[in-house]
């Protein structure tokens, strides 16, 4: 289990691939910080580039990207309200009101620290909790494969687990599923609905849709930021690194056990398919507050639960790649974008990859510390940069995305049709945002449908619906089932309960 | 942010179109070609088209009208004020020249065109787009890339 360890260590030793996942780290502090621009629409800009890289370097660049953007989405909500990402608004909420105290410089601090022992916390779990998964994914057949990647779906799609709208969860990864049966059907080779564009009977390139589906919607984003950026112009911040640091310890001393609780916390929750730093970041809000002994610091300001959620998201970040690297499924939009990097790399993930690649495996395993290690080292200074990465304006920032865009989604597949495609899934992402449709449903429909619908015949095509009845795809089934249920349920019925007494109240 | 009950009729609408045109679209398929996504259709989207549709009008009928907004939700949204779609014809005409006009020509067209809509300054804009357009063309001629209709015409 533990051969190829040796392997990855010399890969990561070598200072060209620190330097992929130190300039990864930097451009996820940069996505972080600037409004509007998350860290995974910087890993669709870039995803077409790593093509030619080596795997493991490619990964770790974006791994690098999505660590440091999940850290700095907190760093815009403690200095200026508005959060870089979903993940930092209960960052937001406790340290802008700390900043506004002028308590930045220890909101600051404690949220890079924290995110450091989230993310060291996160990696352990994702040492342990790989090896495991490879193993129960070595004694999955195709029916199970095709099982799991639907459980994954309905867990994203109902929001079984959170508290996502359960009817805009699904439609968006009906729609993905749709996107994915384009072209040539995976068993019988008869192309669907493009027939006449030969470009196209090998489905929509990955590339494309990522590309369509976080940078495009980016670049109209920022238009209409504009306002933003105007506004937090001319900040300042000067604090002392030593002095703050010291502070943090005494933090930690206090509240070791917040720390190790949320880290786990965390930890758990980024190796579920379907839940991810958002969730983890509310959850370990939430611990802070229930296991605070100053509740009435939430709200005005607790740097308790900037520990708490920044610990909790940070240590999700790590085992989100878990399910990735044990099975080939992706449980997030970012897992989608690093499996893209495997992809175009020729490289499946999935229980295989231990023992075809393990050096590969471990590499990115190990590698894991080291972004975290790395945005730790680049985010403090980073934290005085921050303020002038809002100064760079909309208008310039535009065309060199539009242009990038362009060239990384030619590069894909050399076709100049995919530009037009990616801009044109844009602009549909666009309208399906407005319309509060989770355009990263859509992504996991568009990648996991392919797999599904191929495992599930063939599954059929051996052994019938009794290969469904065998012990494993039944409880998976079954789990499925569960869950669609119960999301259904538990998020439906309360509106049913409001729509009755507004009626009511109507009447 | 919750989403207003005009977005779930408007919603509900469009899954109901997609889901009526994939069902007819691969009704004439066979069996193992189309019957996955005539199923994703006819037993996926177009129901929670209906049920999208259902909630938009109850919801229209009986809610009282709020206006629900947060800073978050707005960074997370794209906005259509002038200037947004503005730069969405821009963008859309930029790209749409990189195969009539060759590609560094459109962008730095497109970069000239941003900076009118954000009024910035014209020198600044001038050295921006001179910038910007041999920096693509050095990035381009240094990887070797052949973009369609050449990098320049």
């Amino acid at each position: 289990m533990y051969e190829g360890m040796g392997e990855a260590l010399v890969f990561l030793a070598n200072p060209l691939n620190l330097a992929w996942i130190g300039l990864g780290t930097l451009l996820g502090l940069i996505a972080g910080t600037l409004p509007g621009v998350s860290g995974v629409s910087m890993m669709a800009l870039l995803l077409p580039f790593t093509f030619g890289m080596p795997p493991e370097t490619s990964v770790l660049m974006l791994i690098g990207i999505y660590a440091a953007s999940t850290y700095s989405s907190s760093t815009g909500g403690i200095l200026y309200n508005i959060p870089g990402g979903a993940a930092g608004v209960p960052t937001t909420v406790e340290g802008y009101k700390l900043a506004l105290k002028g308590r930045a410089g220890e909101a600051l601090t404690t949220d890079i620290y924290a995110s450091f022992i989230g993310s060291v916390i996160g990696f352990v779990g994702a040492v342990i909790l790989t090896p495991i998964f490879i193993v129960l994914a070595t004694q999955f057949g195709t029916a199970e494969r095709g099982l799991f990647a639907l459980l994954a779906l309905v867990l994203v799609g109902t929001g079984a687990l959170s508290r996502a709208d359960p009817l805009r969860g699904l439609l968006a990864i009906g729609i993905g599923l749709l996107v994915g049966t384009v072209g040539m059907q995976p068993n019988t080779g008869f192309v669907r609905f493009v027939k006449d564009i030969p470009q196209l009977w090998d489905g929509f390139h990955l590339v494309w849709i990522i590309v369509g589906l976080y940078a495009v919607p980016q670049i109209f984003r920022l238009a209409s930021l504009e306002k933003y950026f105007e506004a937090v112009r001319g900040l300042d911040l000067h604090y002392g690194f030593g002095v703050e640091f010291r502070r943090f310890l005494g933090l930690l001393r206090r509240h070791w056990g917040l720390f190790l609780k949320t880290g786990i916390l965390g930890t758990c929750i980024g190796a579920i398919p379907g839940l991810g730093t958002v969730a983890a970041s509310w959850l370990g809000y939430q611990e802070a507050y229930r296991s605070s002994k100053t509740k009435e610091e939430f709200g005005n300001g607790s740097i308790e639960g900037v520990a708490g959620a920044e610990t909790a998201n940070n240590a999700a970040v790590p085992t989100t790649i878990v399910p990735l690297l044990a099975l080939g499924i992706p449980g997030s939009a970012a897992s989608a974008l690093i499996l893209g990097a495997f992809l175009l790399a020729g490289i499946q993930p999935g229980p295989q990859m231990m023992e075809v690649n393990p050096g590969k495996v471990w590499t990115i395993l190990l590698g894991l510390f080291v972004t975290g290690a790395f945005f730790v080292a680049f985010g403090l200074p980073f934290h005085r940069i921050a303020v002038y990465v809002t100064k760079v304006r909309p208008a310039y920032l535009i065309p060199a995305i539009v242009a990038f865009s362009a060239i990384g989604t030619f590069l894909a597949t050399g076709f100049e049709l995919g530009i037009y495609i990616a801009l044109a899934i844009g602009l549909a992402a666009v309208v399906l945002e407005r319309l509060h449709l989770p355009v990263a449903n859509v992504l996991l429909g568009a990648i996991l449908g392919p797999t599904i619908e191929k495992e599930l015949l063939l599954a059929y095509n051996i052994g019938g619906f009794s290969r469904f009845l065998q012990p494993s795809a039944l409880a998976l089934l079954l789990l499925t089932l569960f869950f669609l249920v119960w999301g259904l349920y538990r998020n439906l019925l309360p509106g049913l309960g409001a729509l009755r007494v507004a009626k009511g109240r109507a009447a | 942010m919750r989403a207003s009950p005009g977005n779930d009729t408007v919603l509900g609408l469009l899954a109901l179109a997609l889901g009526g045109w994939v069902a007819l679209e691969t009704a004439g398929y066979s069996q193992m070609a189309g019957g996955f996504p005539y199923a994703l259709a006819v037993y996926l989207i177009i129901p929670l088209g209906v049920l999208i549709l259902a909630r938009g009008l109850a919801r229209l009928r009986f809610e009282p009208r709020a206006a629900e907004t947060s800073a978050d939700a707005e960074t997370q949204m794209v906005r259509f004020t002038p200037i947004t779609i503005a730069v969405i014809v821009v963008v859309c005409l930029g790209t749409l020249g990189i195969g009539l006009i060759g590609f560094v020509p459109a962008m730095a067209a497109l970069a000239l065109a941003t900076g009118v809509v954000f009024r910035a300054r014209w020198w600044v804009v001038a050295i921006y787009t001179a910038g910007l357009a041999a920096a693509l063309a050095s990035f381009l001629a240094f990887f070797n890339v052949q973009m369609p209709q050449g990098a320049l015409f």
